[in-house]
């Protein structure tokens, strides 16, 4: 239900942000939010201190006017996630603690008041995970997606299987090479360190995560697009896996994306962001310290850890709280 | 001590979502029933962690005609052979389509084009097929690569950056490094690294000045490989160019595979790998050599690949899944 409020909410929203002026002055210390003169100087100084984010022009016919052509959106790629949340519950509320606010809306709000629908279907997800727990730990290397038997897509992945088999050719030259190293000896087992010194490649999920500037909200606004381990795109609900359980259909929503075709992107919902950077910098003030707006997306990309707190992305430096 | 043989790690294919959309509006209001194959461009990254495979990204620009490779990713150039049936796209001659391509990396070796441009050594193939009313996609991958006649074997095992150069040298190796590729309109995945007083990082075509004392002089690379014993497959069409042009002079040379890794804000190149390679001349040689890169399958099996997108691109799915 709340995703449908949020998806209607979506379309508002991309009406308002055509009518929305763009944000001149700097009140990011006041409020939050940043302009897009902002937005851009932190990119910068994210790109210049992680290289693995990028600046990216995005599809021509979606360019945004008050951003340079080539500096439309930040991007990483390909970024490793090697376990699922359930998988790693109490690092989730160490993350909570640090932007928890002591009245009502602060950014973990909803871990407090669930629904009783989301309650029950969560306990029984939990438990249903817990059987699935032991064998998930022991090797990570099968083909086929585990543990999301309400994907109706299922079915007809089995049946390609098979059908595929019909496609496969013998007597290339590639099966007698022997300089081509097969990787599938090289992967690397989580559990047993039985490799030793010798790195391996690991089977496992990647995202490519964008952050965009939000017009209507005046704040970055973070991006997800995930790949299973044999690099096809997840469906939403294997990346759901990936979410903080508290967040989903909450703080995380499938949009359209601003400047990218392709369906719908996961995204961060942004309605609470400048609110929480607010108290974040409040904090920092406190403590005798002075926050630059160049190192606000680097903020930024540590307190949405705690929506994705397996998505091993870069966001550099630690900076004094 | 017998010498090992070099081994490659392969690429692995990358694609994004919006590639499919893409090559969808393409089918239905450019291409039609046209098949005749199209240049398309994808990229590599030498910055990757460890454990991430060696990948080859092609995203939604792929059919840009102005390819803009995203910024320390290296361009590589690709065909793309989209069949109207999956009839054709399984009959297809693969083998001639591999060897079309080998033979016009070796022409490009041969003439010196890709000495001078050394991006046409990064080439790929694409063969898809989508079936656009269920948005399921039939794709096959091949990265060409000339194999020499005889195995290249390492007269040397790989170390990493730190153990084979001094910590002087590495920083001078990073600075170089910066200002050549500064000085290039983009990345450039292949270069010179000599090694005198000073280190300095130069174009391949420079080899040429180098013959005398060649022993100076090392073979760079951008590796996406990730793995500490092996470099990755951009290195062997490379070593198939260094056999033809001087391979009459040089018979053991210095590889340097540049992984340009950060993390935490912190830049790290010491995780590249050096190693000594002995191969035999290829000066002679008058056909193209075989051709190998296929891309294996989820069963490590030489087949397509398949994906199915209707969850996310069937309005009937869309429509259905927003309530």
């Amino acid at each position: 239900m709340q995703n449908m409020i949020n998806a209607v909410k979506g379309t508002a929203l991309g009406m308002a942000e055509y009518l929305t002026p763009v944000l001149k002055e700097s009140k990011f210390k006041e409020t939050g939010v940043i302009t897009p003169e902002e937005f851009l100087a932190a990119g910068d100084h994210i790109v210049h201190h992680c290289p693995t984010w990028q600046w990216s022009a995005g599809d021509e016919s979606k360019t945004k006017p008050y951003l340079p052509k080539d500096k439309q959106f930040l991007i990483t790629r390909n970024v490793p996630c090697y376990k699922r949340v359930k998988q790693v519950d109490n690092h989730q509320e160490e993350q909570e603690k640090v932007i928890e606010e002591d009245e009502d809306g602060g950014w973990v709000d909803t871990h407090h008041f669930p629904g009783s629908g989301v309650n029950a279907t969560s306990i029984q997800e939990a438990v249903s995970e817990m059987t699935l727990d032991s064998k998930e730990s022991k090797g990570s290397s099968s083909s086929q997606p585990k543990g999301d038997d309400d994907d109706d897509d299922d079915e007809d992945d089995d049946e390609e299987a098979m059908d595929m088999e019909a496609f496969e050719e013998s007597g290339m030259l590639e099966d007698k090479d022997n300089a081509t190293l097969n990787p599938s000896t090289y992967e690397r087992q989580e559990s047993d360190g039985a490799m030793g010194g010798e790195s391996g490649i690991i089977q496992t999920r990647t995202y490519d995560l964008n952050i965009t500037y939000d017009k209507y909200y005046q704040t970055p606004r973070l991006w997800l697009y995930g790949y299973d381990e044999n690099r096809k795109p997840l469906t939403v609900n294997q990346m759901y896996e990936d979410f903080s359980q508290d967040h989903i259909k909450k703080t995380v929503t499938m949009e359209a994306h601003p400047h990218l075709p392709g369906p719908p992107m996961a995204s961060v919902h942004p309605c609470r962001h400048a609110v929480v950077m607010k108290k974040i910098i409040q904090m920092v003030a406190e403590g005798g310290g002075d926050l630059g707006v160049h190192v606000y997306l680097m903020i930024f990309l540590k307190f949405v850890q705690a929506v994705i707190p397996t998505i091993e992305y870069d966001y550099t430096r630690h900076f004094i709280m | 001590m017998a010498n090992k043989a070099l081994q490659f790690a392969p690429f692995s294919s990358f694609l994004d979502a919006g590639f499919w959309h893409k090559l969808s509006d393409n089918k239905l209001n450019i291409y039609g029933l046209d098949e005749s194959p199209k240049p398309i461009h994808g990229f590599y990254f030498n910055g990757d962690p460890v454990g991430v495979p060696c990948r080859m990204n092609v995203e939604y620009t792929a059919f840009d005609e102005i390819s803009k490779t995203p910024t320390r990713c290296f361009k590589t150039v690709g065909t793309l052979h989209n069949t109207n049936t999956i009839d054709s796209f399984k009959e297809c001659d693969k083998k001639s389509l591999l060897e079309q391509s080998g033979k016009q990396i070796w022409e490009d070796i041969v003439s010196g084009k890709a000495v001078e441009d050394p991006t046409l050594l990064s080439r790929f193939l694409l063969l898809t097929y989508a079936d656009l009313k269920k948005y399921v996609y039939y794709y096959w991958f091949a990265f060409p690569c000339l194999c020499p006649p005889l195995d290249i074997s390492m007269v040397t095992t790989p170390v990493t950056l730190d153990k084979a150069f001094s910590a002087e040298q590495i920083k001078l190796l990073e600075s170089s490094y910066d200002r050549f590729q500064s000085s290039c309109s983009s990345f450039v995945g292949y270069f010179l690294i000599t090694m005198d007083t000073e280190v300095q990082v130069q174009e391949v075509k420079c080899m040429d000045k180098h013959l005398a004392d060649s022993k100076k002089v090392t073979f760079g690379f951008a590796d996406p490989c990730t793995l500490d014993g092996h470099p990755g497959w951009p290195l062997r069409n490379y070593l198939a160019l260094i056999a033809q042009k001087w391979g009459d002079n040089l018979s053991e040379i210095q590889v340097l595979c540049f992984r340009d890794r950060s993390k935490d804000g912190v830049r790290n190149i010491t995780s590249s790998l050096v190693f000594t390679v002995k191969f035999t001349s290829m000066k002679e040689l008058t056909e193209c050599p075989k051709c190998v890169g296929w891309e294996k399958n989820e069963r490590q099996k030489l087949g397509p690949r398949i994906v199915n997108l209707s969850s996310s691109m069937d309005p009937s799915k869309l429509a259905a899944s927003a309530v």
